[in-house]
């Protein structure tokens, strides 16, 4: 069976999210800590910078590679079904999931990459000033629950959306 | 301050606690202001305000989208398959570069009130938050 290219797009952009959850524990587990062992600070480091670059990779994915396919607009005169963003909207009971759904999931997805980029560069470039300031500490470590929060509501409300919209294009694959 | 770190060993190779001075312990509990043999911390001011700014700007840019058909449409459609999205995410990223690259080079070399600017900071991202939120910012749109 062939792949089309917006399976694959989907696939990777969902495969980023999953990575982006398994990285965050690593910088969760250690950035409320007041004293790391060497492995300790090598974790966070690892685990901040990788958010970092998979909240970048996961948005940009999203954004360009999958979120077109979504609003794409059915010919004159076809259906709606494999344009999810125009199925959603042609029934009143779904069309909650585009209007507050994925208006929602596709502005709060954009500011996971800029709190995820200042998180990194604070952890890696100020280390000093992280692990002796607990006030400081907690503010970044607050980001960082900030940052995940604000990406899990996207990928939550994209899991659904995918549920609810009859997303053709992934016939076969989920 | 290096007595809050200073550890000694005794000869049986113990490690025992800083000694603090009466002088000491009166400074610690006075001196709020920066350290002044602590590292420049505005870089880190520099990454976190930048960072507050681009979430605030994405959040304005999101209501002003939709309340002008003709920004949302035009200047910020700067692709067409993606539409008003991309033009949001590209002035934010922009603005996130530019103002973090500026506010780097002029504060990486200071010692500023760390406290003050990460405040600063979370208040711009919670405008950000509060202002991506569809409720708010369809606020009045029909």
């Amino acid at each position: 069976m062939l792949v089309t290219s917006l399976q694959v797009y989907l696939l990777l952009h969902i495969g980023l999210g999953v990575l982006f959850i398994h990285a965050f524990a690593g910088g969760m587990g250690t950035l409320f800590k007041e004293q790391l062992s060497p492995l300790g600070q090598r974790i966070r480091s690892i685990s901040v910078v990788g958010v970092a670059a998979v909240a970048w990779a996961t948005a940009f994915t999203g954004t360009w590679l999958v979120y077109p396919g979504y609003r794409a607009e059915p010919p004159a005169g076809a259906g709606t079904e494999g344009f999810p963003k125009y199925a959603l909207l042609s029934h009143h009971s779904t069309a909650f999931w585009h209007e507050f759904g994925m208006e929602w999931k596709e502005h709060i997805a954009w500011l996971v990459p800029f709190l995820a980029t200042a998180i990194a560069y604070a952890v890696i470039r100020h280390r000093r000033t992280v692990d002796r300031d607990p006030r400081i500490r907690r503010g970044v470590a607050a980001l960082f629950v900030i940052t995940f929060g604000a990406a899990v509501i996207a990928a939550g409300l994209g899991a659904v959306i995918n549920k609810v919209a009859p997303n053709d294009f992934l016939g076969g694959i989920l | 301050m290096n007595w809050m770190h200073s550890r000694t060993r005794n000869q049986s190779g113990t490690i025992q606690a800083p000694t603090v001075s009466k002088h000491a312990r009166v400074h610690a509990t006075v001196d709020t202001a920066p350290d002044a043999d602590a590292p420049p911390n505005g870089g880190l001011a520099a990454a976190m305000f930048a960072c507050g700014l681009a979430c605030a700007l994405f959040g304005v840019l999101v209501v002003a989208a939709e309340r002008s058909e003709t920004l949302a449409d035009g200047f910020l459609a700067m692709s067409a398959a993606v539409g008003p999205l991309s033009g949001k995410a590209i002035v934010a990223t922009a603005a996130y570069a530019v103002v973090w690259t500026v506010l780097h080079r002029r504060l990486r070399e200071t010692t500023v009130d760390l406290h003050r600017w990460m405040r600063a900071s979370l208040v711009l991202v919670a405008v950000g938050l509060v202002a991506t939120f569809p409720p708010v910012f369809l606020l009045g749109v029909h």
